[in-house]
């Protein structure tokens, strides 16, 4: 078995080596042309990574073959832990889908390498029509490179149950970070002996860590996209509030959240306030304490920062058959698909006020809470290099805040890995 | 055979054959070449250039070696992957002794041993870890518990540094025994029975025999295992990806060479220096192996 991962390792090298042969022989034209017709025919295929969205996603199809019926659309799913890499494969290969799924942390590569179509052009597609901080996401060089699917911004989930049993009212309005940190020892005090956390912890990026660090006045990629925040005192004031808490106790370390994640201990009724997404609903409208559960606008600290993401879809620059491809992303970005979307209760639609939708689809929660907290969020942060640092978040992130004293120098050890990579980012 | 009589023979050989050697070869040269010999020449061309994430290359020079030495992740993947190895190697002389208490005459039930035994091989590896990271669960876990029973509060064993790569170790090692146990078993049958009836016409007793004709006549086998579990031991990545998961505290501590050069390649997009990277595996194998068969010379015994 291990014969054979060397093998494939190397093999894939390799393989990017041929294919660096051949790729990018013909010239690409990059004129968009008029979208098809209502009585053209063609055949385009469109990729996306969630399953539980297929349903939703036919949904759109099948509205679309009532508008252009001679246009066929062939969905396929790929799992989202191997998405990406299969979509550069595909990239690299000159074969991408026409139609695809993107996100914020992989925008900026593809289109700075001119693997998206510039949808300035695109006929009944208006930007405006969705938060500007999310169409900010999908802009490169001051284009549209994709339309606006959905979006997810963060707020406090609450178990109403724990919160009182600790003596404490549930939050009605955005708590500061003290009352936070209060509540939650509140209820670490007094529930801690039947293994209940005033919060779950954790180091989830764009729920937690991402939003302490703005409201702390500080960012994660400045807007040249060229120096790391993670060294910044008002990252460090993040990170110490984070890290003040798992020493005292009043939230559980990073090792015991390796093994037990906060998502599963809030939905088990283990912890009592999560900041986490909108795209929870969807779990926890099945969680055993459900009816304790309820949501409130996210906490603040110096200032009030919220993150806004949402997932874009983008048109390959290289699809032979850009007319069809046209015809079918305007109409997922238009008001219809996106009203479908919501009632499918698959995802929070980026069009702005088909929220509704989406919001009466999960009744259980007041889900106008994350709709409202879009008018003010952040742009996700994201340079070209994304996933690079992704990965080393993910590897010092943990260690930043495993108390062992050193909480600044691994914070600057994440910084200038950092720096490193948006340096070779070209 | 003396020097003018041998050319001849050759010479007339290959007219008698013509091409057909090499059209019998072919099937299998095509596939050693095509995925063996030109990877490792395409990695080691590979580790001068520079990348874009989409496989367009430039030419970098030594770029990418200056950065293997400046990268504080090397050193410690080194270590962390050979102190994994020596843990697997480890794995050799307990199944030379589990080997050898399976193929003993008159065992009960030495089928059904066997197969526990073999189990490990036929599971996903994947499938495996995560059994494992339950068994080292620092709150529910067997593990703890079973130590609790006797006073002592386990470790978070997959979370923290040094306990996870002991605890990694430890299922590497258990993974491995099946392999070896079944090479060990086949050379045990391979031993003839008269020495073991003159052995005892000698008058050793069964630790005696054990010492004096087993072992010694296992030696080619444990050779021969000890290259293939290094080898390895070295390249671990399955295990650790599976076994710690994402948002570990100890994964910075715990890093494997191919895991590092995983994350190169894949998450950073970095293929050049993952080439380099790739090489350092290469060489530390080669080096290790080559070790191995010069100190071999002093205790195999073939015959």
């Amino acid at each position: 078995m291990i014969t054979r991962r060397s093998l494939l390792g190397a093999a894939g090298l390799a393989g990017t080596a041929l294919a660096s042969g051949c790729a990018g022989t013909p010239e690409v034209d990059r004129t968009l042309g008029r979208p098809a017709g209502r009585g053209d025919s063609g055949a385009i295929t469109f990729q996306i990574w969630d399953k539980a969205q297929e349903p939703a996603m036919q949904q759109i199809i099948d509205a679309f073959h009532e508008h252009y019926p001679n246009i066929s659309v062939t969905m396929s799913s790929a799992a989202f832990a191997s998405y990406f890499e299969r979509l550069r494969i595909q990239a690299t290969g000159g074969d991408l889908p026409d139609v695809f799924w993107i996100n914020g942390p992989n925008f900026e590569l593809y289109a700075s390498y001119g693997m998206l179509q510039d949808l300035s052009e695109l006929e009944g597609f208006d930007p405006a029509n969705y938060p500007s901080n999310l169409t900010e996401l999908y802009t490169h060089q001051g284009a549209p490179y994709a339309v606006p699917k959905d979006f997810d911004t963060i707020a406090l989930w609450y178990n109403r149950d724990l919160l009182h049993r600790a003596g404490i009212d549930e939050p009605t309005d955005s708590w500061s970070w003290q009352e936070y940190r209060d509540a939650s020892e509140a209820v670490s005090r007094a529930l801690g002996d039947e293994q209940i956390w005033g919060n779950p912890g954790g180091v989830a990026n764009q729920a937690y860590i991402y939003p302490l660090i703005m409201q702390a006045g500080g960012f994660i990629v400045d807007e040249d996209m060229t120096v790391s925040g993670y060294d910044s005192p008002e990252a460090i004031d993040a990170f110490s509030f984070l890290d003040g808490m798992i020493r005292d106790g009043i939230a559980p370390g990073v090792r015991y959240t390796a093994e037990n994640s906060p998502k599963d201990l809030f939905n088990s009724g283990r912890a009592a306030l999560y900041q986490s997404g909108n795209w929870e609903a969807a779990l926890l409208q099945n969680s055993p304490v459900r009816e304790h559960l309820g949501v409130a606008p996210l906490i603040h600290g110096p200032e009030e920062a919220n993150v806004i993401h949402g997932i874009g879809y983008a048109m390959s620059a290289r699809s032979p058959d850009k007319p069809a491809a046209s015809a079918f992303l305007s109409f997922l970005g238009s008001e219809e698909a996106n009203r479908i979307q919501g009632a499918a209760g698959a995802a929070n639609p980026a069009f702005v006020g088909t929220n509704d939708t989406y919001i009466e689809a999960l009744p259980e929660f007041s889900l106008d809470v994350f709709v409202d907290a879009a008018e003010t969020a952040r742009t996700y942060p994201a340079s070209q290099n994304t996933s690079a640092w992704l990965q080393l978040e993910e590897l010092l992130f943990p260690k930043i805040l495993s108390g062992d004293g050193q909480l600044e120098k691994h914070a600057h050890e994440l910084a200038t890995r950092m720096n490193g990579v948006l340096a070779d980012e070209s | 055979m003396s020097h003018d009589t041998a050319p001849p023979i050759r010479r007339r050989r290959r007219g008698r054959d013509g091409y057909w050697p090499l059209v019998f070869l072919a099937p299998l040269m095509i596939g050693v070449v095509a995925f063996y010999f030109w990877p490792i020449l395409a990695t080691v061309l590979n580790s001068f250039a520079s990348f874009d994430p989409f496989g367009g290359r430039t030419f970098a020079g030594l770029e990418n070696y200056r950065t293997l030495l400046s990268d504080s992740f090397i050193p410690r993947a080194v270590l962390n992957t050979a102190v994994y190895t020596a843990i697997v190697l480890l794995g050799i002389p307990i199944a030379v002794g589990v080997a050898s208490l399976l193929t003993q005459k008159g065992l009960r039930f030495s089928r059904f041993y066997q197969v526990l035994f073999f189990l490990p091989a036929v599971s996903m590896p994947v499938a495996v870890a995560l059994v494992w990271r339950m068994i080292f669960n620092q709150e529910f876990g067997v593990v703890n518990w079973a130590l609790s029973l006797i006073g002592i509060e386990g470790p978070y064993w997959v979370t923290a540094p040094w306990w996870a790569l002991l605890a990694v170790s430890v299922v590497g090692l258990w993974a491995s025994l099946p392999l070896a146990v079944i090479i060990l078993s086949a050379g045990l049958q391979g031993i003839p029975g008269e020495l073991y009836e003159a052995a005892q016409l000698d008058g050793a007793g069964t630790l005696r025999q054990f010492r004096s004709v087993t072992v010694p006549l296992l030696t080619p086998s444990i050779f021969f295992l000890m290259v293939i579990t290094a080898i390895n031991g070295f390249q671990l990545f399955d295990l650790l990806f599976a076994m710690m998961g994402q948002s570990n505290p100890a994964m910075a501590d715990t890093q494997s060479l191919v895991y590092l050069f995983y994350s190169e390649a894949f998450r950073q997009h970095e293929q050049g220096y993952a080439s380099v990277i790739a090489l350092l595996i290469l060489a530390i194998i080669g080096v290790f192996t080559l070790l191995q068969f010069r100190v071999q010379k002093r205790w195999v015994h073939y015959d």
